[in-house]
């Protein structure tokens, strides 16, 4: 197509401003909608930040405790014991990580700053990948010692320290002081497994309920490369299946997943417990539809509304010497521009309005020190955002104006100023 | 320059047949200027409609410049509107959201013209019709008389052989009727254009050397 219809076109739409806003707005709105609805996933399950290691990690969270005897059944969180057992038994993962977090009222000079605790090993820093400000991560040996060591996220440390170093000073946790022996930079707050503002050695946790089987604990292992995946997630029912063989008779002991980040996520946000997965896409591409719904009619109605509109203008160009083909070809070309002009609109407004409303529409599941959020757009859903804009507003708009562009012009020229 | 042979127009709608045109036969030559007449309803538009192919007939043949128009492909049919037939209608028909400049160019947008020759024509038929001064108004801003000479512009631009207006003074006070009586008679006389007219205004068309006269979608006379 070249580029006497684009400016053909771009004389069709200075001649129905109206409409070429409207339409532009509506689809503007449809691609802020549906993107800001897929950052909202995006942002929490894509690959980023310290979480580059999400395709070749999997995620163990829950376990189920079924009494036979009484019908009594526990859903918690996996214990102590349960977890030293997977890892000693695991043979595929090339890290593995066990981690718990609390919430923490961190009381100092500064006052109190709600924050998130988490207690975890040597691993949990090999799989997460975090930018250290100062300082390191703690090693194996301070965690098998207990030793009273803390990282720090940089929020906290501008709070307690303002701009001094807090490398090798001391703040107090759990009653006694801990050692600051790294400072990591902030994490946006919708990330499920790096986020957090404080983080110490898991074997200073005196909190273990069930401590045999079920607790606080949350597990990830790391495969060497995402070709590991499937293999790391029959390693563990293996080891979970002999594991349950040891429990007494009227025990039952279930360990949905590992999932991926994906099913994970999925898992969280559907509360299916021990449901498979087959369904998530499509069901996420079935909400993604209905929530395009609304401003895509929306988009339909300014359409049709407007081809009675249209009609005397294909007519009158008709008239005046267009044919079918270019006629058509400039409302192809029009359409295009309307759509590309509305992407882009919906883009820069999706931008704008999720850094102004960030806190709304980008919530982690808990208030913390360190509450930001990371903005990111991923292209996919923005592509098939506008490609199903733009079939859609073909179908409304194009089609109907062809049929037009088909009649006599007579038939449309009738009375009336344009 | 055209022939119309035994021209019948039907409007069919799903309650009633309306009988526009019954066996007309008429032939108009080169450089005639004639005006049109009927009472309301009698068929004038749909004639001239057919004529400008605007519209087709339910039968009968229609030749223009000695070319059966019922076999022309949609693309000359096209280049045949858009080079050798302006049209210009009773309620202008301009495009409100363009400018006089772009509304008289348009039908130039379809031609083989570069850019700088639409330009270059449309400032020249502006200033044909008097309106040069206002290239960069919108027809909101234009009165009756000013929208149906860039009307008459528009029409003019590709240098048409055949001018078709339907009932051009109709929407006009007598003085800019007159105005526009003498444009289209200064084309007929100095550009040799033909110029078929419709019109309800006895005075008008006893100006013209030719009146065919209608009724009922049957030409009297
Ligand atoms: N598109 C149409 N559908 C049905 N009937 C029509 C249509 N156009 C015109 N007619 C009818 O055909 C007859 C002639 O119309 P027209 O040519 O517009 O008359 P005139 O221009 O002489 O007033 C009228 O009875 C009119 O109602
Ligand atoms: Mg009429």
């Amino acid at each position: 197509m070249n580029t006497t219809y684009f400016k053909m076109a771009l004389q069709m739409l200075k001649s129905n401003p109206f409409f070429s806003a409207l339409s532009i707005t509506a689809i503007a709105i449809t691609v802020m909608i549906v993107l800001i609805i897929s950052m909202q996933h995006e942002m929490v399950m894509a690959p980023g930040a310290a979480e580059v290691n999400l395709d070749r990690t999997v995620f163990l969270s829950r376990g189920i405790l079924k009494d036979t005897d009484t019908g009594g059944q526990y859903n918690s969180y996996l214990g102590n014991d349960m977890v030293s057992h997977l890892k000693k038994e695991l043979n595929t993962p090339v890290a593995i990580s066990q981690w718990a977090e609390t919430e923490w009222n961190f009381v100092s000079v500064h006052g109190v700053t709600p924050s998130k605790l988490i207690y975890t090993d040597a691993g949990y820093w090999r799989i997460n990948n975090y930018n250290f400000v100062s300082g390191r991560p703690f090693t194996q040996e301070e965690v098998d010692n207990g030793s009273e060591v803390v990282v720090i996220a940089q929020s906290i440390a501008r709070k307690e320290f303002a701009n001094e170093d807090a490398l090798g000073r001391s703040i107090e946790l759990l009653g006694r002081p801990f050692r600051i022996i790294g400072v990591v930079s902030d994490v946006s707050s919708v990330r499920r497994y790096s986020h957090g503002d404080l983080w110490i050695p898991f074997t200073l946790n005196k909190q273990e309920n069930f401590a045999d089987f079920l607790g606080s604990y949350k597990l990830m292992l790391m495969g060497e490369s995402s070709k590991d995946v499937n293999a790391m997630k029959q390693e563990v029912q293996t080891v979970i299946r002999n594991f349950s063989l040891s429990l007494p008779e009227h025990n039952e002991l279930i360990v949905p997943g590992p999932d991926t980040a994906f099913e994970d996520y999925f898992r969280s946000w559907q509360n299916t417990g021990e449901v498979g997965f087959s369904s998530s896409w499509l069901q996420i591409f079935l909400r993604m539809l209905g929530i395009m719904l609304i401003p895509a009619l929306n988009l339909v109605a300014i359409n049709l509304t407007w081809i009675g509109e249209r009609a005397r203008e294909i007519g009158l160009r008709k008239a005046f010497g267009a044919t079918r083909l270019t006629l058509i070809r400039q409302l192809l070309a029009e359409n295009t521009l309307i759509t590309a002009i509305g992407a882009s609109v919906g883009f820069v407004l999706t931008i704008v309005v999720a850094h102004l409303f960030s806190g709304l529409l980008f919530r982690g599941q808990w208030e913390q020190a360190a509450n930001f959020v990371e903005i990111s757009v991923s292209w996919l859903p923005f592509l098939v955002t506008i490609i199903s804009v733009f079939v859609l507003s073909i179908l409304s708009g194009l089609i109907p104006a062809i049929r037009i562009s088909q009649t006599q012009p007579a038939a449309v020229l009738k009375g009336g100023a344009l | 320059m055209i022939q119309l042979k035994e021209i019948q127009k039907v409007y069919r709608t799903k309650t009633v047949e309306t009988i526009a045109l019954e066996n007309v036969n008429l032939e108009i030559g080169r450089g005639e200027f004639v005006s049109v007449m009927g009472p309301s309803g009698c068929g004038k538009s749909t004639l001239l409609n057919i004529i400008g192919l605007l519209d087709k007939p339910s039968q009968g043949e229609v030749s223009f410049q000695d070319k059966n128009t019922r076999q022309l492909s949609d693309k000359e049919a096209a280049r045949m509107r858009n080079q050798n037939i302006g049209f210009i209608f009773q309620s202008f028909h301009l495009i409100n959201a363009l400018n006089v400049f772009d509304n008289v160019s348009m039908p130039l947008l379809y031609s083989r013209m570069t850019a700088s020759e639409r330009k270059t024509r449309t400032q020249e038929v502006l200033e044909m019709v008097g309106l040069s001064h206002r290239m960069r108004h919108f027809p909101a801003e234009l009165s009756g008389g000013q929208s149906q000479r860039v009307a008459i512009a528009r029409a003019i631009a590709g240098n048409p052989g055949l001018l078709l207006a339907d009932e051009p003074t109709g929407n006009l006070d007598s003085k800019n009727g007159e105005d526009i009586m003498e444009m289209l008679e200064h084309l007929n006389k100095n550009h040799q254009t033909t110029v078929v007219m419709v019109t309800h205004d006895e005075q008008l068309a006893r100006q013209t050397p030719r009146i065919i006269r209608f009724f009922d979608g049957r030409q009297v006379s």
